[in-house]
């Protein structure tokens, strides 16, 4: 083997054989096993992140069927709280003096007037 | 098994998520460089494997610091380097015993096989006798086909430096290589 200069940027392709050859360790299968066994790695599987998301769904599925069922309580609720108001849940004055047909027939009862009954029939148009 | 397209980089994020194959992935790919290197700085090969090991654990705790889109190799030769250096340090009194004399026996033997055990063992002693950046140095370079730049960046100096480490390396390799030069050119 001739003598390099330093500044040579190619290897010594004999010296990198009897090297190698010297170096070189067998049974790399066992040597893995060994790291492999040794290294803090999680319980992950190659192929298993399908059952990590299945995992993950399903607390995230109850989760959403819990907020489903509590918006869907709030809605029927607010539903129905509307409904009320609809169907009368203000009083209605008119019901008071036994609905009169008209403006005049209220006043002809000779009861004393109520604002809210003369306001409710000319809202009305009677 | 993943197909060897899979990139490094892609196996580290796999590593690094706790994904045993790709773990096991990446060490079958660096395992015989990875050993190769620990040997070089090691002489007894169960302390250079256990090296190896310190190295290959320290990289997965670290995958973190990996940056994907440079090479995975010198990122890892750098941390096995390191935990090889670690190793001898501790280890000093261990590796001075070692020198078999079943060696010198082979050495002695007239087959070729025996001259070509010699030889091995030779440069094995004259590999022992470098100091510890030339060894890794020259395996780095001639056996590993690392860039002078690279070696330069795994075992922290100037690249000057690893040019003149290997230079005085190759030297002192070769002379303890000369009773075998015959065998030598004979293999090739």
């Amino acid at each position: 083997m001739k003598e390099r200069s330093p500044f040579d940027h190619r290897p010594d392709a004999a010296l990198g054989r009897v090297l190698r050859e010297a170096l070189t360790a067998d049974d790399n299968e066992a040597f893995v096993a060994r790291v492999i066994a040794a290294a803090p790695l999680g319980a992950v599987e190659s192929g298993d992140w399908w059952q990590v998301l299945t995992g993950w769904a399903r607390p995230a599925m109850v989760a959403a069927l819990l907020a489903v069922t509590v918006a869907l309580a709030l809605w029927v609720r607010g539903l129905s709280s509307a409904t009320d108001i609809a169907g009368g849940g203000v009083d209605d004055p008119l019901r008071g003096v036994g609905d009169p047909a008209s403006l005049s027939t209220y006043f002809a009862s000779g009861e004393e007037p109520d604002v809210d009954v003369v306001l409710a029939l000319v809202l009305d148009g009677r | 098994m993943r197909t060897s397209r899979v990139e490094d980089a892609e196996l580290a994020a796999l590593a690094q998520a706790g994904d045993r194959e790709a773990f096991g992935e990446l060490l079958a790919r660096h395992a015989t460089q990875v050993r190769r290197v620990c040997r070089a700085v090691l002489r007894d090969p169960a302390d250079a494997d256990d090296a190896a090991q310190d190295g290959f654990l320290a990289a997965l705790r670290n995958l973190g610091r990996y940056d994907p889109a440079r090479p995975f190799g010198p990122w890892l030769m750098k941390i096995v380097a390191n935990a090889a250096i670690d190793r001898t340090r501790r280890q000093k009194v261990r590796r001075a015993e070692h020198l078999p004399e079943a060696l010198a026996s082979e050495a002695a033997g007239p087959d070729t096989e025996a001259e070509r055990a010699a030889l091995r063992h030779a440069l094995a002693d004259a590999l022992d006798q470098l100091p510890e950046r030339q060894r890794l140095a020259v395996v780095l370079f001639d056996v590993e086909g690392y860039t002078h730049r690279e070696i330069a960046e795994i075992l922290r100096m100037p690249v000057g430096t690893v040019r003149s480490e290997v230079f005085h390396a190759r030297r002192k390799l070769r002379e303890a290589m000369a009773p075998w030069k015959g065998l030598q050119e004979e293999a090739q």
